[in-house]
């Protein structure tokens, strides 16, 4: 059963279950979880060599999935910083997709929204499709959105921390307001919650925690990818109301009706 | 100093050279070649004082005394 495929920036994905590489035990076991979880785009960093003569052995396996690469700026702490960042990633990768990441405080990763949007409006004018982690702040994604972001990645919960969507009630405002992709990013710890960030209508969500250091990441990938097609085949199909009080599933017949107008 | 080097700096850590060595000489010299004859892997990015650098440029780009490179190479991340 196919879902409406999702579009970012002209770009089309069937696959709705963004992925990162970051936290598996080994390469080989990250090409293989990313290949189950028939994802179409992963996030990479990138940082400095330490110069002590270590591989970038990730690149290869990812390139012979063919998957779309997504590189962060992941460890920037400004704006100015950030781009930077960026444009490394576009010469080392090739691509001029990035995903804007600043998070100055290592202690719960919150993105900085001033710098993240000043950044924004910098690598739009530069040609880069942007792509911001944020809070899930409907007013923050909407100035992004008019910034020139192609989609917004506000967060479900702070970043490897598998609570869920603890932004709830904001993230429904994001998603009803937005005029870009809204794709939930960090938090996302069980398929429930892939699920549930679907049937919201989240376009897509990105998981890389709960699929890396789960006991078999390679079913995990899985377990996610069905999660994410329920979740955006019942937000498809139309979702029932919710209700305060019962509704019968059958009418009630006449024989019981005769009961509760005459219990005697 | 040796009239014939000069002082940089890579990825913040002092260095010395020889005048005249280039950007790819120098990725190179400081380890990053794979293969023979020694090539520099994909996911490797630079800079030279802040200005990124195209592969294609670096064996044309010279070295100067108290320029600061910085070296980046693609990783895992999320």
């Amino acid at each position: 059963m196919q879902t409406q495929p999702l579009k970012i920036a002209g770009r089309s994905f069937a696959s709705r279950l963004f992925t990162g590489t970051g936290k598996f035990a080994s390469a080989e076991l990250m090409a293989q979880a990313i290949a189950a979880s028939g994802s179409e785009l992963t996030t990479l960093a990138i940082k400095r060599v330490k110069l002590t003569g270590e591989d970038p052995q990730i690149l290869a396996p990812l390139r012979g999935l063919g998957v779309n690469l997504l590189p962060n700026t992941s460890g920037a702490r400004t704006a100015e910083e950030a781009c930077y960042v960026a444009r490394l990633a576009r010469e080392a990768l090739g691509t001029h997709w990035v995903k804007l990441e600043i998070h100055p405080d290592p202690r719960y990763l919150m993105p900085d929204p001033i710098e993240t949007l000043k950044a924004a409006e910098q690598l739009v004018k530069e040609g880069f499709v942007v792509l911001p982690y944020c809070g899930a702040d409907p007013m923050l994604c909407k100035r992004l959105e008019e910034a020139g972001c192609a989609a917004v990645m506000p967060l479900g919960a702070a970043i490897g921390s598998n609570q869920g969507l603890t932004t709830r009630q904001m993230l429904q405002i994001i998603m009803e307001q937005s005029g870009v992709p809204v794709v939930v990013d960090a938090g996302l710890g069980a398929p429930s919650h892939a699920a549930e960030a679907m049937e919201l209508g989240a376009d897509a969500v990105l998981v890389n925690t709960a699929i890396a250091v789960a006991g078999n990441p390679v079913v995990m990938a899985q377990a996610f990818a069905l999660a994410v097609q329920a979740g955006r085949l019942a937000y498809e199909h139309g979702l029932g109301a919710v209700s305060q009080r019962a509704v019968a599933s059958s009418p009630l017949d006449p024989f019981l009706l005769r009961l509760l107008e005459d219990p005697a | 100093m040796n009239k014939q080097t000069m002082d940089f700096f890579v990825n913040d850590s002092p260095r010395q050279g020889l005048i005249g060595l280039s950007l790819a000489g120098l990725l190179l010299a400081e380890g990053l070649g794979r293969g023979e004859p020694p090539q520099i892997p994909a996911g490797v990015a630079v800079a030279l004082n802040q200005a990124v650098i195209p592969r294609l440029k670096w064996a044309l780009t010279p070295v100067a005394a108290g320029d600061r490179i910085d070296i980046f190479s693609v990783i895992a991340g999320g």
